[in-house]
């Protein structure tokens, strides 16, 4: 059976690297995602799902396991992270010419996806949360709701609200460019 | 089915990538605004599907990856030594507690049990006890005392003949045992005896 992430977190903070490294490469990639997401910043998003597994390491790491799932945890961290990382470094990496995924950075580019990543930012953030999580993560209704300290329902009213404050926000760009569907 | 009830259904099935089912297909040919809201929706899961395969292309890096498991491992020998250096303070003075206390044990001379009474008293006037001057005589073959050796005086009651084989002058007619100090060293041998008085003896009993 897979070790769940407060297993090898239990592991690593009695000096186990592997799984250390284990929960790194399980985690990163979706907090990275997650960083991008509400900052619209590849820069910033590397430097917060770096910075949350350094302060991981740190002795005085606040995770207690009664209080939450270590994912819901490292997100948590996330978030602050960025709100931090934003007053002192700007937002957009537009011009960021060493990038190795550059087909996200032709998104970023984007006119409509940096429309929607604007509207992104702008929503409340357990809003943004619901859209991140369920949309663009494809979590299902319980594992956000775990994630998120709330009920299924609630997780669903939010999404459902969410996107419709996003397609409002992005209805006139819509409008002006033609329509994008599958 | 009310419009607010359609849009749940509505919103489900853009997220899902699937078509309306065909009540919802009916509802949305005759309602302007349950066709529109299905247009935005279907225009903002293209889009959230488009971030997502691009998202999903990225690489992590393998030199921040390699970078926090030596930070890791520095972190963990940093705990190590801290630990290590913590234990071995506490080992040093436990050491020193345990030398200092048994270094003072010794030189207070810890009191084994006797059947007698114990007096404290130093070497130099033991000396001069055992000289003559406090009663003591000395036990014959006895070795001498060191300087500054600590010697214990112990009262208790000896034979007669205990005495007289030490040369001393005692009636032992009625065999009753005498009461005496014994004059004793470091190393626990007697160095010198004096006879005391019955009141005396009573008195310290």
């Amino acid at each position: 059976m897979e070790p769940t992430d407060e297993d090898l977190y239990r592991r690593m903070k009695k000096g186990d690297q592997r799984a250390f490294a284990e929960l790194y490469e399980r985690r990163e990639p979706s907090l990275y995602r997650y960083a991008l997401h509400v900052s619209g910043s590849r820069t910033l998003a590397e430097e917060v799902a770096h910075e949350v597994f350094l302060r991981l390491i740190r002795p005085d790491a606040g995770f207690d396991a009664g209080r939450g799932p270590l994912e819901a945890y490292l997100y948590g961290m996330a978030r602050n992270l960025i709100r931090v990382m934003r007053r002192h470094q700007p937002v957009e990496d537009a011009g960021h010419p060493a990038a190795e995924h550059n087909i996200l950075g032709d998104l970023i580019r984007n006119e409509r996806t940096a429309a929607l990543y604007a509207a992104l930012r702008e929503l409340p953030h357990h809003y943004r949360d619901a859209v991140i999580l369920c949309d663009l993560e494809e979590r299902s209704y319980d594992d956000v709701a775990r994630l998120m300290g709330c009920p299924v329902g609630t997780v669903r009213s939010r999404l459902h609200r969410a996107r419709m404050l996003l397609a409002a926000r992005l209805k006139p760009l819509s409008a002006s460019s033609g329509v994008i569907a599958r | 089915m009310t419009c607010r009830e359609w849009t749940v259904e509505l919103v489900e099935c853009a997220r899902a990538g699937q078509l309306p089912p065909p009540e919802l297909q009916n509802h949305i040919r005759y309602c302007a605004r349950c066709a529109e809201r299905w247009e935005d929706e279907r225009r903002l899961s293209a889009r959230f599907q488009a971030i997502r395969e691009a998202a999903a292309a990225r690489q992590p890096s393998a030199i921040r990856r390699q970078q926090l498991l030596l930070e890791f491992e520095r972190a963990h020998q940093g705990g190590f030594r801290v630990w290590a250096r913590w234990a071995l303070s506490a080992a040093a003075v436990v050491l020193v507690v345990v030398a200092v206390s048994h270094d003072w044990r010794y030189r207070a001379g810890s009191p084994a049990p006797q059947p007698a009474a114990l007096l404290a008293v130093p070497a130099d006037s033991a000396s001069d006890a055992a000289a003559g001057e406090s009663g003591f005589v000395d036990v014959p073959y006895a070795p001498p005392l060191a300087t500054g050796e600590l010697v214990r005086v112990i009262r208790t009651e000896l034979e007669p003949a205990a005495l007289a084989r030490m040369g001393m002058d005692v009636d032992w007619a009625d065999g009753a045992e005498i009461p005496a100090d014994i004059l004793v060293g470091e190393d626990g041998f007697p160095r010198g005896v004096r006879v005391l008085a019955d009141s005396e003896f009573s008195k310290l009993q």
